[in-house]
């Protein structure tokens, strides 16, 4: 099944690795380099999925998925972070899953199999 | 008066009868009393600062850890995802092309680390380093090279230096230009990076116009690059705070230009005169990216 998927993260590396990697899985892949550029992606793109970071500049992932939940409450997040702290908040906040950075590429799909 | 003078923080003898009676070794009595009072006081006094300086010191210090512990995260968390993601994909790899691409990635993510570890070790030395007369085109030449063997994108540099400048400076600085030419070669969707690097002299400064075609810099991400980099650094890495440090140790700094495409910054450092030569030239093109094999 192909998914649009949104991928917001600060690290521009990392956002092309998760892209090309999903991409090949046959799924539509935009990127974003912080919550700002995310929101207005999102505002503008159906979603199936967001795979959102934590630590950016400007909003940070939690307010970013709250901007996004916002509206469109049905919206699946599924977090990743190399803070495990965040966890919590990020589950409570309404994300459906957490990925604690780093993680084998092979665990986003089978996340995104999971919850999608 | 004297008493009064006394609970009010004057400890200066105050009270010198000359009667010979008790009254006379009563003052003498008092104005001891008001010199050892004076002496506490001056002591406690000091004391107070010197603990002061050291809660001062232990604040500072504190947030200097969770300064580094803040940014460690972030940037190491980054780098072990990106070895993790690469490692995978090479794993997987069916052709010897892929196979190559991923043990590039890797090494890119092994020079990072080092890199990481060698910009905390910087910012630990940069205030005792020595400034010296330094050779700022060759600083920049060396940068360029350093970051077409470092980055998997094809860059393109045209360089327009207007003389020879020789800076008060010392190596730190090609870490600055080279950390400038990194954020503009990620911050680039395009296949290809153009970066125009030109120099100019004023009021005892070179200044150094490095200008992308990248995506620029938000108001806001600018606003906090120069005011707010300490904690801007905690969510977004190392990068902008040790090019910050190195040039405050040359008595430089770097601004953001507001320009209508792509990012300009403007590197300044003071200039030493002479050993200067007006009207050369040098304009060159880097057209192909020399990739690190």
């Amino acid at each position: 099944m192909s998914l649009r998927i949104l991928i917001i993260d600060d690290e521009m590396e990392i956002l092309t690795l998760f892209k090309d990697f999903m991409e090949v899985f046959g799924h539509k892949v935009e990127i974003a380099i912080d919550g700002q550029s995310g929101l207005e992606k999102f505002k503008n793109t159906n979603f199936d999925l967001d795979i959102m970071d934590y630590r950016m500049h400007g909003r940070d992932g939690i307010q970013a998925s709250k901007d996004i939940l916002n509206i469109d409450k049905n919206t699946k997040i599924l977090f990743a972070s190399a803070d495990s702290s965040v966890k919590k908040e990020a589950l409570n906040m309404g994300a459906v899953g957490f990925l604690l950075k780093p993680f084998d590429l092979g665990d986003i799909i089978n996340s995104v199999k999971k919850h999608v | 008066m004297g008493a009064q003078r006394i609970a009010g923080g004057d400890f200066d003898p105050m009270i010198v009868p000359q009667s010979g009676d008790e009254m006379q070794t009563l003052a003498q009595q008092f104005n001891t009393m008001a010199d050892t009072l004076k002496e506490h006081t001056a002591s406690l006094k000091k004391e107070i600062a010197e603990r002061k300086r050291l809660e001062d010191q232990r604040e500072k210090a504190r947030k200097e850890a969770e300064f580094y512990a803040d940014v460690l995260a972030h940037d190491v968390g980054n780098i072990n995802q990106i070895t993790m993601g690469y490692l995978y994909l090479l794993q997987t790899a069916k052709d010897e092309k892929t196979r190559k691409k991923n043990v590039d990635g890797i090494k890119k993510s092994i020079m990072n680390s080092k890199r990481l570890a060698e910009s905390i070790k910087i910012l630990k030395i940069i205030k005792d380093t020595k400034i010296e007369k330094f050779d700022l085109n060759k600083s920049i030449e060396r940068s360029i090279e350093e970051i077409k063997a470092y980055s998997n994108k094809e860059i393109e540099v045209n360089l327009d230096m207007d003389k020879k400048y020789y800076v008060k400076a010392n190596d730190f600085l090609d870490r600055v230009f080279f950390n400038i030419l990194e954020n503009s070669a990620e911050f680039i969707f395009k296949e290809k990076v153009i970066i125009d690097i030109k120099t100019e002299e004023k009021d005892g400064f070179c200044n150094v116009h490095i200008h992308d075609n990248g995506i620029g810099i938000s108001k806001e991400k600018k606003k906090d690059i120069l005011e707010n980099l300490e904690t801007l650094s905690k969510r977004t890495g190392m990068g902008f705070y040790l090019t910050k440090k190195i040039l405050e140790r040359f008595n430089g700094k770097f601004e953001i230009e507001d320009v209508k495409k792509g990012t300009e910054i403007v590197v300044s450092i003071p200039v030493i005169n002479g050993g200067s030569v007006r009207n050369v030239h040098a304009q060159r093109s880097h057209k192909r990216n020399e990739r690190r094999g």
